[in-house]
């Protein structure tokens, strides 16, 4: 017979685990159903164009277990963009490192089944053994659609099963489904996917043997959006909704971070009660519990943070967004698509970066991934938090505001607005041209799940707490060492213990480092010990927050709260006077907000644009305007204030 | 040439050699296909690549000539069957047609529902526009049951003729149309029916 040759569409079980993809177009629940499947954490959001990259788990089943490979959502097999690049490179295993998957799962929303049908067809014809997952079942039915799974099987001439992907019902059917791997068929006639009359001729037939009957549009969502997309109104909301979600940063939270903080105060207190005076007691008290601590209070800002940006993303947000932005962003000479990316970038630049994947354009995605380390990144959260602390008075009011909450809304503003000048700029100038329609799909609201709005918190609030455990920790622990060395017993002698710290500290290698490079910080009214976080938070920003903690630890033991306020200039023609004044705590906020501090970020963008070349330009424009425009903010603040 | 748009989509049969091409937007029957096929139909026929053409309420099954190959002949089937559809007027249903539809819903869509409930349906007749059932099993007396097989039955067969009537008799098995009511079985994943004998020996 001629569909049964040997090895063809025979699934291979000798030596290895089954591979099967997850094939489907965006926003289908793929990554969902791979979360159910396998136990993983893959990130899952309601707008298409979450998933950029393949994530690999196992699943089990009745009869052993199976690889499956979550892929990014693609409209069709012909790619148009650098995640839809990654499908086919898999099916095909196009890469080395991979084999193609023995058999496809195709995944087909069932409220959009039309569309879906076609990308199935394009499955189809691979002549792979295939199944088919149907999800959204319930929103199908739920919105007066029906279809008969019987029906669809047949005239597909492959299993189907009903799902409801995010709440893992249906979950059992896809396991036993999974287990019968091996006899999935191969279609024998394939559909005729590259004749466009003849497709819609097939999907129509398809559909009514299944007795498809498409389901109304969602009230709630028409209802929700005539005034969400509104471009007056839409664009209030969404400014309205960021700006109290600021005040909540500082109303909500702050409270948390203080008994956080209480709880850091006392064990400090044991740990000198317990350790005495010497250097463990000393690394305890200023690098652990000073250095590390300060950056682990705030904790309850970043988790918030991370709650807000995931149920804007599981509701359905981000496509409004996009589509909001999309006038706005015409003005960068970039699209909505980009906008996704910057907002993702609010998270953590990689991400963001990542997320430029699904641009069809490649002038626009590298504009985008130029322009996207700008936007306020939660590793810059902390930072801002400790310097607004320091700049605005926690009782400031602005009417019924809270005026901290507002300074840390206009530093993500500052970030937006940035970046979208410096999209425009590289669009003008090294980036002219590319433009391509813009098309976003509109998924309907969504209501999340708890499960999945604690996954999407969990796992950024755990990779914090495990970058604060690592590099921050050990990047601190280092400084410590550098801060207390050489250790200069014989010239301490006579002093008290704050005048010997102060001493040992100010002849240091890292006060010599921070010395050495004084002069160039000296007009934004840095000093040395500010230089010194600055240099240090090359490695991660945070740790500006935790060197800036030692030093006040130091500085004054029993009180590191107030010591930064105190702290003054060692020499020079300003020796006495405080460091942290407003015009130095806005020059730092805007170093910060615009420096390029971190590798991941500049690793990820080496690997998308697949060049030395951006990152270094990255590094470059970065420095440039973060020194430039901190310098006027100084001078500006300076003159305001005097 | 412009390729007609017709609705139609294969289904693997049992036998891997033949499929049948459901016509899901025509609703009238296409007995007369292995009598008078369309030129390209035909064509294939004369040339060996089809030995086979049966047709009957909205669908027309093709076989492939022993040791040829769907992969090869696919596209040029799909299109002949295109043209032929194309090229035939629409006909009203004829009882003969009304029988062979209601066997063939009666089995793919209706009794795996009663199976389902421990049932069975079987037609006892059909005359004009209306077709007699018969139901036995936990479905008899099993009001619930009753009203939505017969309404399953009737709303499918009214999508090919309108006027289709679906009504319960307490006929006896000896004035039944067909001898082989089906029953309860597993519903499968990949209900292959079971049509073809059937379908290929009317005529
Ligand atoms: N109502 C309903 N929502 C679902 C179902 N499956 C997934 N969702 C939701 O649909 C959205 C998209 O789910 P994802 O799993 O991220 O979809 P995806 O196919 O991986 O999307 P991309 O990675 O963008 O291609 C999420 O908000 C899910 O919670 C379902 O069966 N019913
Ligand atoms: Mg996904």
């Amino acid at each position: 017979m001629s569909c049964h040759g040997p090895g063809e569409g025979d699934v291979a079980t000798l030596g290895r685990t089954t591979e099967v993809a997850l094939l489907g177009s965006p926003n289908t629940g793929k990554s969902s159903l791979f979360n159910r499947l396998t136990g993983l954490s893959a990130a899952t959001g309601n707008y298409p164009g979450v998933t950029v990259t393949r994530s690999r788990g196992t699943a089990r089943t009745s009869s052993g277990s199976v690889t499956v490979t979550d892929l990014p959502g693609t409209y069709s097999l012909e790619p148009a963009s650098p995640d839809e690049d990654v499908v086919l490179d898999h099916l095909t295993g196009r890469q080395e490192s991979e084999t193609a998957p023995d058999a496809l799962l195709v995944v087909m929303d069932s409220t959009t089944l039309y569309r879906s049908l076609a990308l199935c067809a394009e499955a189809l014809a691979l002549g792979r053994p295939t199944a088919v997952v149907l999800t959204m079942v319930d929103e199908l039915r739920a919105r007066g659609g029906d279809l008969d799974v019987t029906g669809l099987s047949r005239a597909l001439g492959v299993p189907v099963v009903e799902t409801v992907a995010h709440r893992g019902r249906g979950l059992e059917d896809v396991r036993e489904l999974l287990g019968e791997v091996a006899s999935w068929p191969v279609a024998l006639i394939a559909p005729p996917h590259d004749d466009a009359a003849q497709l819609s001729g097939w999907i129509r037939s398809v559909l009514d043997s299944a007795r498809y009957r498409s389901p109304r549009s969602s009230v709630a969502t028409s209802r929700i959006d005539a005034v969400l997309l509104h471009p007056v109104w839409g664009a209030l909301v969404f400014l309205a909704v960021m700006f109290c979600f600021f005040q909540v940063i500082f109303t909500v939270a702050a409270p948390i971070q203080d008994a956080i903080q209480a709880v850091f105060d006392h064990w400090g207190e044991v740990a000198a009660n317990t350790l005495g005076s010497g250097f463990l007691a000393d690394f305890v008290g200023t690098a652990l519990i000073g250095g590390v601590g300060g950056v682990l209070v705030f904790l309850p800002q970043i988790l918030l943070l991370y709650l807000m940006i995931s149920v804007l993303e599981s509701v359905g947000y981000m496509s409004r967004a996009a589509f909001l932005m999309d006038r706005i962003m015409a003005r960068s000479g970039l699209d909505g698509r980009a906008f996704v990316a910057m907002l993702s970038s609010t998270a953590c630049a990689v991400p963001g970066i990542m997320a430029t994947r699904t641009m069809p354009s490649s002038r626009d995605r590298i504009a985008t991934i130029m322009s996207a380390p700008l936007m306020t990144c939660s590793a810059r959260l902390p930072v801002y938090l400790l310097l607004i602390s320091l700049l605005v008075p926690a009782e400031a009011r602005l009417g019924p505001f809270s005026m901290q909450g507002a300074a840390l809304f206009g530093m993500y503003l500052l970030g937006g607005l940035a970046s979208l000048v410096v999209a425009r700029v590289f669009k003008a100038t090294l980036l002219r041209h590319g433009a391509l329609p813009f098309y976003l799909e509109m998924p309907p609201y969504r209501l999340p799940t708890p499960r999945g709005i604690l996954r999407a918190v969990w796992t950024p609030v755990w990779m914090f707490l495990r970058k604060v455990g690592t590099i921050i920790l050990v990047v601190t622990a280092v400084l410590w060492v550098l801060i207390n060395f050489p250790a200069r017993e014989a010239e301490t002698a006579h002093m008290d213990e704050a005048q010997a710290q102060s001493y040992v500290m100010e002849n240091s290698f890292a006060g010599a480092a921070g010395k050495a490079v004084e002069p160039v910080f000296e007009p934004l009214g840095f000093d040395w010990r500010v230089d010194i976080g600055l240099i240090a938070s090359f490695a991660a920003r945070e740790v500006f927050v935790s060197t800036m903690g030692q030093v006040a630890a130091a500085e004054d033991p029993e009180d590191p709260g107030a010591a930064l306020q105190q702290l003054t200039y060692t020499h020079g023609p300003h020796q006495g006077e405080p460091v942290f004044t407003p015009p130095t705590i806005v020059a730092l906020m805007i170093f910060f907000a615009f420096a390029m501090q971190c590798v991941s970020t500049l690793a990820t963008m080496r690997r998308e644009t697949n060049s030395w070349k951006w990152p270094a330009i990255a590094v470059a424009y970065m420095f440039v305007l973060a020194y430039g425009a901190a310098w006027i903010g100084h001078e500006i603040t300076a003159a305001v204030t005097r | 040439m412009t390729t007609p748009v017709v609705s139609l989509h294969p289904e693997v049969q049992a036998d891997p050699d033949v499929v049948r091409w459901v016509l899901t937007g025509r609703t009238d029957s296409f007995t007369e296909v292995a009598r008078s096929p369309g030129a390209a139909l035909a064509a294939l026929v004369r040339d060996g690549v089809l030995v086979g053409l049966a047709g009957g309420v909205g669908w027309i099954e093709t076989t492939l000539a022993p040791g040829g190959s769907w992969r090869d002949a696919a596209a040029t089937v799909r299109r002949a069957v295109t043209d032929h559809v194309a090229g035939t007027a629409p006909r009203e249903l004829t009882e003969d047609d009304l029988r062979d539809l209601a066997e063939t819903v009666l089995e793919r869509d209706v009794a795996p529902l009663a199976g389902a409930h421990g049932g069975r349906i079987r037609i006892v007749r059909v005359a004009g526009h209306t077709v007699s059932v018969a139901l036995d099993g936990a479905c008899h007396g099993c009001p619930a049951a009753r009203s939505t097989l017969q309404d399953r039955f009737q709303t499918t067969l009214r999508r090919h003729d309108p006027r289709a009537m679906v009504v319960e008799t307490a006929g006896s098995a000896a004035t039944a149309a067909t001898a082989d009511g089906v029953g309860a079985g597993a519903v499968s994943w990949l209900p292959f029916p079971r049509l073809r004998g059937r379908a290929g020996s009317r005529r």
